[in-house]
């Protein structure tokens, strides 16, 4: 079913604006619907006080509604328990959580890709501190995933696969089911990743039979500085708490400590409840849509920009050139030019707003030296004639600006 | 490296009359410390402005890519157009406060015509006789020390206008037209005034003090 774009922007305040954006980076953060600025008013609106604790009406609303936005979540991902999903701070959170609490130890072996964000490489360079290996499987000469390779470099030491589902340097996906597989199949748990795919295709976390899962809430209409962590729960179990302070704890002497279940042992402090209903309002405005139609989408408009853009002389794409294997992600260099000019001059002529640089994954444009690449991430709310504009301004700028 | 100095002294000059140019100042300022330093610049100002600039002129992209292409020599060339303007005009601004005019000791007074009769141009506050001023006589007993750019001269003029008005008169000497004064009555400054008795009045004086001194001549 195709999107109704024009409509899904109406939701949007800063795309109703009289010139708005050409917003291009929604691999870093995503707009905001007005749905889920008004469920984060709705907080401090109608119930600003502390969940988990008091007893007050006021406590008592501020828990029902964090109980009610983890079911929502829940549901989002297809999990079988609400108890599994852990609401944090972002991805990188979450990755550190699953680093610092599973318990690996000297001689374990953390198997990644070659193309990890910072936030899935350096958990693991930290623990080799401590013993820890850290494998890195090497991409295809098209930054496709190399399922062989996976096979032969996963050996009984690897006791955690923690791989990129959806990478934000190229778009490619790993073929997330059969890596699981695999991976279960010689005793390896499985951390995903999702910080790129979650907001952009349907997962199913039972389907998929993954063991941990990370994503961002800001990558997918939430707010700023959310984000879920799932665990299956009797993994969780096992795991020691990361951060430990108030509510993390069933009872405290001076001494000791009785640590709470999963998930409140993973969510100490206070949380922020603003953000937590308003992620799962985002949720569930994804879900409206439907993750298929959006995927769709993004395919078409992706497949708009690699053929528009096939004849500037100097564009290489990073990653395969099929836009079908890129997500909504079309990652490019143009001979000659400084990716930082490319995005600031597409900023300054025409108000499109892309990210350039290193993406967080300067590992990779170190092992090739490169020193970066200009990035468009598209979404829901992006519009073919934006892509029009995209494609034009940028042909200008390597024709006369080179 | 190059457009970080520029930038430095450009927005640092426009920062002291607008606050949109003091973030630019202060990072153009970080860059040009840094390299001061023998540091890398590491906010990269250099390219954001060529962009900044350069995006706004995508409208005619040829234009553009020149800029682009040549943004360090153009930089350069505006650079020290900027500081040869900014020495002019200061220096003008110097002339006009100090010799009435932009141009200096005899250069000419853009608000008057040339050659008022008297081979005198005065550029007194406006005032400025085409005829032989009504308090030149050159029977009177006080004589008057002057010469051309000479601002405190025009301004004592004025004095002496508003004291014609009472009948005062002074016999005009011009240093510029006879040169031989200048030893003759042993003038050191002007202007300067010598009465009969060989009493003088050096500089300039309000009318009141001028007053004084022709009283006892009267």
């Amino acid at each position: 079913m195709a999107l109704k774009v024009e409509k899904i922007r109406q939701d949007f305040p800063i795309l109703t604006k009289p010139k708005p954006p050409i917003y291009f980076d929604n691999a870093c953060v995503t707009m905001k619907p007005v749905q889920v600025i008004q469920a984060i008013n709705r907080y401090y609106n109608e119930f600003p006080a502390c969940g988990g604790r008091s007893l007050h009406r006021l406590g008592r609303m501020v828990t029902e509604e964090v109980e009610k936005a983890r079911a929502i979540v829940q549901k989002f991902f297809g999990a079988k328990n609400p108890k599994e999903i852990i609401f944090t701070k972002n991805t990188t959170e979450g990755i550190n959580l699953i680093a610092n609490s599973l318990g690996l130890k000297a001689g374990d072996t953390v198997l990644t890709t070659d193309k990890e964000h910072n936030s899935n490489l350096i958990p693991w360079q930290v623990l080799g501190k401590k013993g820890v290996k850290h494998k890195i499987l090497p991409s295809n000469p098209d930054n496709t995933f190399d399922l062989n390779g996976f096979e032969n470099a996963m050996d009984k030491s690897v006791k955690l696969v923690s791989m990129v589902h959806t990478s934000n340097l190229d778009g490619v996906s790993i073929p997330a089911e059969e890596v699981i597989k695999i991976a279960h199949d010689n005793g390896a748990l499985v951390l995903l990743d999702a910080a790129q795919s979650a907001p952009h295709k349907e997962i199913d976390v039972r389907k998929l039979d993954v063991d941990f899962l990370a994503c961002s809430g800001h990558k997918m209409l939430g707010p700023s500085g959310t984000g879920i962590l799932y665990g299956k729960y009797h993994l969780l179990e096992q795991l020691s708490p990361f951060i430990v302070g108030g509510d993390t704890v069933i009872d405290t002497t001076y001494t000791t400590a009785t640590m709470e279940k999963p998930p409140e042992r993973f969510e100490a402090g206070l949380q922020d409840y603003a953000g937590i209903i308003g992620l799962a309002e985002a949720t569930k405005y994804l879900s409206n849509i439907g993750l298929r139609n959006i995927s769709a989408h993004e395919a078409e408009l992706n497949k708009k920009i690699t053929d528009g853009t096939r004849s500037i002389a100097g564009l290489k794409i990073i990653g395969p050139v099929d836009p079908t294997l890129r997500s909504g992600i079309f990652s490019f260099n143009i001979s000659g030019m400084d990716p930082h000019d490319i995005a600031m001059l597409l900023d300054r002529s025409a108000g499109i707003a892309i990210r350039s640089g290193a993406h967080c994954v300067h590992s990779w444009f170190n092992a090739h030296g490169m020193k970066g690449s200009a990035r468009v991430s598209l979404y829901l709310y992006n519009t073919l004639s934006e892509c029009d504009i995209f494609i034009e301004s940028l042909t200008k700028i390597a024709k006369f600006i080179r | 490296m190059v457009i970080c100095l520029i930038a430095a002294v450009v927005f640092g000059f426009m920062a002291i009359f607008s606050a949109r140019y003091r973030g630019y100042a202060r990072e153009a300022f970080h860059c040009v410390f840094r390299m001061a330093t023998l540091r890398k610049c590491d906010t990269e100002f250099d390219k954001k402005l060529r962009a900044a600039i350069v995006g706004k002129l995508m409208k005619w992209p040829r234009f553009a890519g020149f800029v682009y292409r040549r943004f360090e020599i153009i930089s350069w060339v505006f650079v020290i157009v900027f500081f040869v303007s900014l020495a002019y005009t200061g220096y003008s601004i110097y002339n006009l406060i100090v010799w009435q005019n932009c141009e200096g000791p005899g250069g000419s007074c853009v608000f008057v015509p040339q050659d008022s009769g008297t081979n005198v141009t005065i550029c007194a506050y406006g005032n400025v006789p085409t005829a032989p001023p009504e308090y030149f006589d050159n029977n009177a007993s006080v004589m008057f020390f002057y010469q051309d750019g000479c601002p405190w001269c025009a301004k004592e003029m004025t004095v002496l206008e508003r004291l014609a008005k009472d009948g005062y008169r002074i016999k005009p000497m011009h240093l510029d037209t006879n040169p031989e004064y200048w030893t003759e009555y042993n003038i050191q400054v002007t202007p300067t005034f010598i009465g009969p008795d060989g009493a003088r009045l050096n500089g300039y004086h309000d009318t009141d003090a001028l007053k004084g001194f022709l009283d006892n001549y009267r």
